[in-house]
């Protein structure tokens, strides 16, 4: 199962940095259209899909690297049974609201989804598709909060070194 | 639930979030859910909180953000920061913590592209720090120095807040443009002789010792050859501003120009070895892109909740009511826009504050142009101040994972800087002058 | 006591936010007398322009303010007026006009029964006008130049006009006409001044029969309207009334306040004449925009589009 999460996460990285690419591509096709006067409408919506993608699929790679950042001062004040007992705490914690946030997001893109909403433009360009897309890493970013969950309790285990800061 | 009730423990809420250790992104999110339960209900909350995960960032001025991030990172690993700071430390030898220092002039210049102070600092971040670090700067300094000078996008022009402030208290924008000049160039300078001073006083805090491994080729060189190797730094940044200025590109366009640009020197001097070198940086961008953006969903959910429990609103309020001197009542405004700038971000307090604010300061015979300038002096200030401080979380973000650096240190290296601040913000309060001149000669 | 939460994702300062905060919601406490308390929040402190029509529906905020043209999928019909560039030049011609269309053509109250809300107030942005960086007398001085407008619709109307249309992000404008990005923007007038596009575009174009063809509106959560006791529901559409009587002199003197304001700045503000509304107007290819926009609007969900323009059309005719 962690292996499974961690080649998808790893995966929806890589897929993020070629996004970076597109991203940057759009924006630079639409100044060379105006510029030359034959300008492209949409591009600018476009990269922002693509930012909102490239965000939303990099949650999970981010925290099975622990590198969502968070303050510190409190654990290290802490002895090491004391920190692991606050990293297994908090981490609870935040798989719960990790899991919140993706309760919303879907209903979210689901109701964008009913109504069809989209951004309107020459081409109305529908919203869901990303929001879909979202969906998707939130689900990734759920399940490596809880895989890190599970290895902080580990920690809590007498002689287990799991969970260290 | 009255204000007050509902804002203490919002604000509680977060604290205790974050001072349990809680991903910061995600103790935004949980303190302020938490609340919007108690004041909307579960629904409604879940409904603020999901549109609010898209909409909220899914407009292109924050795309500019993870494009100069790329942008950042095509310099860093693409040797052309290297370069830069070659060319710097050569230049400047003998000038005591001449990185620092050309680093905070650099913002200064980039701000004249960029409008937004996360973006800036990030970018310098990731070409900087590699930099300083292998220089043996102090960690802590030079992390602060940049998550400081990252403020100086936002009050020199082309300046997004800028734009929003001119929108809610009804001003120019030109003027205020011009407004910000003066002060954001001086607030650079005052920065560099706070470097010089300091690394004068204390030489451990910039040595300037290259590693041993540095390749023969660095010794033989002569300094002029060295600072002439920055030359494809000049040629970028010309590409950028020329591009701005003469129209070609937006201010948010901006940065994928330059990203461009900064990945074709790359590619031509054949820096980037291989494709993987080229993947790797986008991959980067994107992982911090990621992270950075959680934070800023969660901060601007929560500060449409601190809006909810109207603590804000209401603080603003009272000094509405308050019989005293008009300096009195300017000092509170500060001190609440600096109370706020702690906890929220600058969006959110100008939209909560600035309705009630201006009718007041102007009845009270204070310049509107000149308070854009104070407010945004101190909303830029609220971006480096603990525990939420947008360009703090922004370079954590790019900080290379070798170099080990907590987020209460980046809070420490900032303190020096902010002293800075508020000793230009008192400038600025004493002579107003130093804002209102230029918009003042040019725009009457 | 009821407290009702009121959002509007512009910052007061501008015609319509100002009315709003001095005029209606001090109006609906006081024909409820005093049984509403308002909390307002402006400048999308709580909910931005997207996430308006949602938040009201859901309850995010008991009332606010809605641009028909960012839910092009959700309120389908009410983006018809579009097709209909010249239209009612007094704002009370134009909220009969609504309200009228309300009355007798069903689509409208179905789209907005579906979101859980319903309107209490019409309000309206000045007409349509243009602000340029170049000198622009007449309409064909646009021609060739690049010109940025909201919306699909007015887009296509630059088009018919010869300006190449060009789409840079809402926040950039500004900068953008300072460098010469773009040569224009097409947009209500109240609009390109509260933006400050006139600072650095001061060649402005302006005809009053240019309407801006979107109601502006001003909604309550349906369920939440329907839960208030008859008396208080009776205040709030009272005062509603009363303002939206109130706010054909606003509209008025904030359009020759921004034209005065203008002249004084040394901008050269220019009417369209009356060939031009009608060049504008482009009869030609209104027809076939007409057509592309029943096919469109059929597509996106609304299935008797057509009827609905036909009726539409009707009302419109037999007032102007
Ligand atoms: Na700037
Ligand atoms: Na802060």
């Amino acid at each position: 199962m962690k292996k499974m999460v961690h080649k998808a996460n790893h995966l929806l990285a890589g897929f993020a940095g070629w996004l970076m690419l597109a991203m940057m591509m759009l924006l630079v096709i639409d100044i060379i259209f105006r510029t030359i006067d034959l300008p492209l409408q949409g591009m600018a919506e476009l990269s922002v899909f693509v930012m909102m993608i490239v965000i939303y699929l990099g949650f999970a790679r981010c925290e099975e690297h622990k590198e969502h950042v968070g303050l510190e001062f409190v654990l290290l004040m802490l002895p090491k049974k004391g920190q692991r007992f606050l990293l297994a705490f908090s981490q609870l914690i935040a798989a719960g609201t990790i899991g919140l946030l993706f309760y919303a997001v879907t209903t979210d893109a689901w109701s964008a989804f009913q109504t069809g909403d989209a951004i309107e433009g020459v081409v109305d360009l529908p919203i869901w598709p990303t929001k879909f897309i979202m969906v998707v890493g939130m689900f990734f970013f759920v399940l490596q909060g809880f895989i890190n969950l599970a290895e902080a309790f580990r920690g809590l285990k007498p002689g287990e070194t799991g969970g260290e800061p | 639930m009255d204000f007050l009730t509902g804002g203490i423990l919002c604000i509680g809420l977060l604290l205790v979030a974050m001072a349990i250790g809680m991903q910061i992104g995600l103790a935004f999110l949980l303190g302020g859910f938490l609340v919007s339960g108690l004041l909307l209900g579960f629904g409604s909350s879940v409904t603020l909180l999901g549109q609010a995960a898209y909409f909220s960032i899914a407009s292109p001025t924050w795309a500019a953000i993870p494009l100069f991030i790329l942008m950042g990172a095509f310099a860093s690993n693409g040797g052309l920061a290297r370069r830069a700071y070659n060319g710097v430390h050569a230049f400047a030898r003998g000038l005591p913590g001449s990185l620092m220092v050309a680093t905070c002039l650099s913002c200064g210049v980039f701000g004249a592209v960029s409008g937004s102070s996360i973006a800036t600092t990030a970018i310098f971040g990731k070409m900087a720090l590699p930099e300083m670090a292998r220089l043996k700067y102090d960690k802590a300094l030079s992390v602060g120095c940049i998550a400081s000078a990252g403020t100086f996008a936002s009050m020199i022009p082309p300046s997004m807040m800028m734009i929003i402030y001119a929108l809610f208290t009804q001003q120019s924008i030109g003027k205020l443009f011009a407004a910000g000049i003066i002060p954001g160039f001086m607030t650079a300078i005052v920065y560099a002789v706070l470097i010089i001073v300091m690394v004068k006083r204390n030489p451990a805090l910039a040595p300037e010792t290259e590693p041993e491994t540095t390749d023969a080729n660095h010794v033989v060189m002569s300094r002029s050859r060295e600072a002439l190797q920055m030359w494809p730094v000049f040629l970028i940044a010309f590409i950028v501003l020329g591009g701005l200025y003469a129209g070609l590109f937006t201010p948010t366009e901006a940065a994928a120009a330059g990203a461009l640009v900064t990945l074709a020197y790359g590619v031509l001097t054949r820096t980037f070895r291989s494709v993987g070198d080229v993947t790797a940086a986008m991959q980067e961008s994107a992982n911090v892109t990621a992270m950075l953006f959680l934070i800023n969903v969660g901060a601007l959910f929560y500060s449409r909740v601190l809006a909810v429990t109207r603590l804000p609103t209401e603080l603003t309020m009272m000094l509405a009511n308050w019989d005293v001197e008009p300096i009195f009542i300017l000092i509170g405004i500060m001190a609440i826009m600096f109370f706020l700038g702690m906890i929220m971000v600058p969006i959110g307090i100008y939209a909560l504050t600035l309705p009630i604010i201006m009718p007041l300061l102007v009845k009270l015979g204070y310049d509107p142009i000149w308070f854009g300038v104070i407010a945004l002096k101190l909303t830029e200030i609220g971006a480096i101040t603990p525990p939420v401080g947008l360009n703090v979380f922004a370079i954590k973000g790019v900080i290379p994972k070798a170099m080990n650096v907590s987020l209460e240190q980046i809070y420490k290296g900032c303190m020096p800087f902010l002293l800075c601040d508020l000793v230009v913000l008192v400038l600025l309060i004493v002579f107003p002058q130093i804002a209102l001149w230029l918009p003042n000669l040019l725009m009457d | 006591d009821f407290t009702i939460k009121y959002n509007d994702h512009d910052p007061l300062g501008g015609m319509r936010t100002n009315f709003v905060k001095n005029v209606w919601l001090p109006e609906i406490e006081k024909q409820t007398g005093g049984k509403v308390k308002i909390q307002d929040f402006w400048g999308g402190a709580l909910l931005s322009s997207k996430e308006e029509l949602k938040g009201i529906g859901d309850g995010v905020v008991d009332m606010g303010f809605v641009f028909p043209g960012h839910f092009p999928k959700q309120l389908i019909a009410h983006s018809i007026f579009n097709l209909f560039p010249r239209g009612p030049k007094a704002f009370g011609d134009m909220a009969k006009l609504y309200r009228k269309v309300y009355a007798e053509v069903p689509a409208f109250e179905a789209e907005l029964k579906k979101a859980n809300v319903k309107t209490v107030l019409f309000t309206a942005g000045l007409p349509g006008a243009f602000v340029g960086t170049k000198p622009i007398k007449k309409l064909a001085d646009i021609k060739g130049d690049k010109w940025r407008a909201g919306g699909k619709w007015k887009l296509k109307f630059l088009e018919n006009a010869g300006a190449l249309p060009v789409a840079v992000p809402w926040g950039d404008v500004y900068v953008a006409l300072q460098t010469g990005t773009i040569d224009g923007c097409f947009t209500n007038y109240d609009g390109l001044h509260l933006m400050k596009f006139d600072e650095v575009a001061q060649n402005l174009m302006i005809s009053k029969d240019l309407w801006y063809a979107t109601p502006f509106l001003h909604l309550v959560n349906r369920k939440k309207f329907e839960g208030l006791p008859a008396d208080v529901q009776k205040g709030i559409l009272k005062a509603s009334e009363i303002a939206e009587q109130k706010f054909g002199a606003v509209y008025e003197a904030a359009f020759d306040q921004v034209k005065s304001e203008q002249l004084a700045a040394g901008y050269t503000v220019t009417e369209l004449s009356a060939a031009d509304v009608v060049a504008w107007e482009n009869a030609d290819k209104l027809s076939s925009l007409q057509a592309e926009w029943v096919a469109a609007s059929k597509k996106a969900g609304l299935a008797n589009a057509a009827e609905v323009m036909a009726q539409v059309k009707a009302i419109l005719n037999g007032m102007m």
